[in-house]
């Protein structure tokens, strides 16, 4: 709201002194804070991957093909003579690019969903409730291969095939939250006031079940990443030659037994990046509803 | 004429399919309340008084009867209407602790009707907060809190400067006292008991506290299983 | 003059907290005696939740406790872990507040019970299930609700399955945290005089933590009244609810409904940064100038009674005679001496 910005006499300090999110508990867990680094890390790759790569990823010289890793080509190259570094590096921008944009949306619509679904209740309630049980009944993967093979390979059918599987995870958690703040007495209060639906929504209930969302979302980017991998690699993802990791991983499996690291090192970052994101993810919901002195509280 | 009149307020809920069994949380209660007076409630636990407050305001839907404010009927009250109400009839709560909505600054908290009703101008705000902070006595300092810092006593000066800024001419207090040390508790009554008399607001004083409800009230009603059992 | 069950020495306990360090108790004695029941008066985060989970070595990792707490010769806080499990059910039992968060949901009221007697007292299943209906009779609910969950019973039927589980191995010293609030008039007197009747009849001991001075009036042999992490006031019941030596404890009385609701006003001061001097000095009516600079002692008074106040001294209760809104009892006693 622009009024809150407005005034002047807030001070940030004590805005974030109520974060729930606890970060100071957050700050003592190594392995969410390594995680938190990678991450870091990553997105700096894939910000500045021209900078950083030695080579376009797309240039194929049919001359050094299969390199072993040398200074030149710190992870050797390809078949085609494609720097396996430079598209490693290219393939963050890839895999972050969909983890980030479908969690974003299917944070949005499903959160959205379960907002109306909790607050209204009712029909819309059972309308959408079910059809989140219809979408979660099915395996993710199979749905997801079923979707990309309708929509035909390609980034934009993979991050929909992704969404569209994701999103009921977010509908569910936050209608559990909603139907829990519906009753708490600030809820009442605000709706004694007479606002619309809208309102009591977004200014109440909405800013009390955004932490297990976010950390939700945290998890699920590691999700995302591997399943648009797995897409890329039954070849219904991400197609050559743009470098996505699952599809590179594809690729070299006809070399898997003579020159390794065509696999090795998309593999690896996989790895990487999934661990990243499940330890930063795991890290925020222990730090969750953890009040930092609850001893004081509880006295 | 009385600022409030209930007649025959009934609230039923139905569970169990084919609405095999009824709870008659309210049944049948006829009431008034006149103008700058207050009305004690008093029952045990479950006995549907709480219900009763929130059926009075509408924040519950009545299954029959009427209420009458400021001799209107309100149960026909929509859109423009029953969000003027809203300034009129107010609520208190019992939790001191989830009465306030906890990402909002005490000062936002206070705020919100005034903005959302729209009821002074944005550079008048700041005065007008500090007037209303001023009369439930709490330091400003606290304006710029988050709800989880203060204490409950705090907390329901808090809420009750809130509700004083829509300047109400009825407030449903649930209540507001029972969970509350005894200092704590002395400081809030006394503090109702005086913006009663400042500001002419009438009450409807809910309480399980004999003693609590008769240093309130004007008139006492004795609530048992949804219905009024006598007044005194 | 009976023997102390439990004595507590000088008890300082702390925590480290982003806000700076919390004085939660501060410098506090105090004993239970055999076949007594002492009420712990004093308002909410004025420090006596934590003295009581204290007793039982409850508290978190981030506390720290100075001092000695002796139950029946043995220190408690010096005693290995293991040891510590046998005292906490079996010697000492504990009602915490809130019972709806204590008890387990998925489990019934009935196998909660049993499960005690299976730990402590190595009792077959059967045998347990037995003890634990008789134990749900004496708190007044019938054994065929034993096999009911928590979240069938109302408040009041919660805390009498609270003080079952308090009391199910007979222990000699039973602390009860604010056993009656959130309960309504009638309820909360039935629970407190269960809990009151059942601890006198077993011989044993309770310490009352509460912050009802109705409740403790009725139920304690002497009181104990605790601010901002101090003990303020100990003595008879009869001597302090009558004639109370300090001011925190007369403005406690005077703001009880039926004593005209006379507020003080102020807030309890943070346990961070406690005022300088005497902790109540801000808020209290008979300050003198020594108050805001020197901290008093807890001062011995007519033999038991102890106070933590320069003015019993000097005999407050003269020197305030004129003060007129002095309740009626200490009015009355005035004249008469």
């Amino acid at each position: 709201m622009t009024e809150v910005i407005e005034k002047t006499e807030i001070t940030e300090k004590a805005y974030l002194a109520e974060k729930r999110l606890n970060f100071g508990e957050f700050g003592k867990n190594r392995l969410a804070v390594s995680g938190l680094l990678l991450i870091a890390f990553l997105c700096i790759l894939a910000l500045f991957a021209p900078r950083i790569a030695p080579h376009d990823p797309l240039a194929q010289r049919l001359d050094s093909g299969l390199l072993f890793p040398s200074t030149e080509y710190p992870f050797g190259t390809d078949e085609l003579g494609r720097c396996i570094f430079s598209r490693v590096i290219y393939g963050t921008r890839i895999s972050l690019g969909i983890g980030l944009l479908v969690v974003a949306a299917t944070s949005v619509a499903g959160t959205s969903l379960g907002l109306l679904s909790g607050y209204r209740g009712g029909l819309l309630d059972e309308v959408i409730m079910r059809v989140v049980d219809i979408v979660m009944a099915f395996p993710n993967i199979i749905l997801a291969l079923v979707i990309a093979g309708l929509l035909g390979p390609g980034f934009s059918s993979v991050v929909l095939a992704l969404a569209f599987t994701q999103w009921p995870a977010y509908a569910r958690l936050v209608r559990g939250q909603v139907l829990s703040l519906r009753k708490r007495a600030f809820v009442e209060a605000a709706r004694a006031l007479r606002p619309s639906s809208f309102y009591i929504m977004r200014k109440h209930i909405l800013p009390n079940c955004m932490e297990p969302v976010i950390v939700l979302g945290t998890l699920e980017i590691a999700h995302v990443i591997i399943f648009a991998s797995a897409l890329s690699f039954l070849g219904l993802g991400i197609q050559a030659p743009d470098p996505e990791w699952g599809s590179m991983l594809k690729a070299g499996i006809p070399f898997l037994r003579t020159v390794s690291h065509l696999t090795f090192f998309p593999g690896l970052m996989i790895i990487f990046t999934v661990f990243a994101f499940n330890f930063a993810g795991d890290g925020l919901r222990d730090s969750l509803g953890q009040p930092a002195d609850q001893e004081v509280l509880a006295r | 004429m009385a600022l409030l009149k209930v007649e025959g307020l009934k609230k039923y809920y139905y569970s169990g399919l084919f609405k095999k069994e009824i709870h008659r949380a309210v049944d049948g209660i006829s009431f008034e309340i006149g103008r700058g007076k207050t009305l004690g409630l008093v029952g045990k636990s479950g006995c549907g008084k709480s219900t009763l407050g929130r059926t009075v305001l509408r924040l519950l839907e009545p299954t029959a009867g009427r209420v009458l404010f400021d001799g209107q009927d309100i149960s026909g009250f929509k859109g423009s209407a029953l969000k003027n109400l809203g300034t009129k009839m107010q609520i208190i709560f019992q939790n001191p602790e989830s009465c306030l909505n906890p990402r909002m600054k005490v000062y936002d908290a206070i705020a919100e009707p005034l903005r959302l009703h729209r009821l002074c101008e944005r550079d008048e705000e700041r005065g007008r907060i500090q007037e209303l902070i001023e009369a439930v006595s709490l330091s400003e300092e606290l304006l710029f809190r988050y709800p989880g810092e203060l204490s409950g006593g705090q907390l329901q000066r808090v809420a009750i400067a809130r509700v004083l800024g829509m300047k109400p001419e009825f407030i449903v207090a649930d209540e507001p006292t029972s969970m509350l040390d005894p200092l704590v508790q002395a400081q809030v009554l006394s503090l109702l008991k005086k913006l009663q008399t400042e500001y002419g607001i009438s009450f409807l004083f809910i309480s399980h506290d004999m003693q609590v409800v008769e240093w309130m009230s004007d008139e006492i009603a004795f609530m048992e299983e949804g219905k009024i059992v006598g007044f005194r | 003059m009976s023997s102390p069950l439990l004595s507590i020495e000088d008890l300082n306990i702390s925590f480290k907290t982003s806000k700076g360090i919390v004085k939660a108790n501060q410098g506090i004695s105090l004993e239970v005696r055999e076949e007594e029941i002492l009420g712990l008066i004093g308002e909410t985060g004025c420090g006596k939740t934590t003295l009581g989970k204290a007793i039982l070595r409850l508290l978190s990792g981030k506390a720290t406790l100075e001092g000695k707490i002796v139950y029946r010769g043995t220190d408690l806080l010096t005693l290995p872990e293991k040891e510590m499990r046998r005292f906490r059910g079996k010697e000492i039992g504990i009602m915490l507040q809130n019972p709806s968060a204590c008890l387990n949901p998925v489990l019934s009221a009935g196998s909660q019970i049993a499960e005690i007697y299976r730990y402590h007292e190595g009792m077959g299943k059967k045998e347990a299930e037995k003890k634990a209906g008789k134990m749900l009779e004496l708190v007044g609910i019938s054994s065929s609700r034993g096999c009911e969950y928590p979240h069938q019973f109302s408040g009041g039927m919660l805390q009498r399955v609270m003080v079952a589980i308090g009391l199910a191995l007979r222990p000699g010293l039973l602390i009860a945290d604010e056993p009656t609030r959130g309960l309504d008039t009638d309820t909360k007197l039935q629970i407190s005089e269960l809990i009151a009747g059942l601890v006198r009849k077993e011989n044993s001991s309770m310490l009352l933590i509460t912050h009802d001075l109705e409740i403790a009036g009725r139920l304690a042999d002497r009181i104990a009244v605790m601010y901002a992490g101090e003990i303020v006031e100990i003595g008879k019941v009869a001597e302090i609810l009558s004639n109370p030596k300090h001011p925190y404890t007369l403005d406690l009385l005077h703001s009880l409904p039926g004593k005209g609701f006379r507020t003080v006003s102020g807030q309890p001061p943070s346990l961070v940064s406690p005022p300088s001097g005497c902790r109540y000095h801000p808020r209290c009516s008979f300050r003198l100038e020594a108050c805001s600079q020197v901290h008093p002692a807890l001062m011995g008074f007519e033999g038991e009674r102890l106070t933590r106040c320069f003015l019993s001294e000097k005999g407050r209760i003269n020197e305030t005679a004129a003060q007129p809104f002095l309740n009626a009892q200490s009015a009355l006693k005035c004249e008469e001496e």
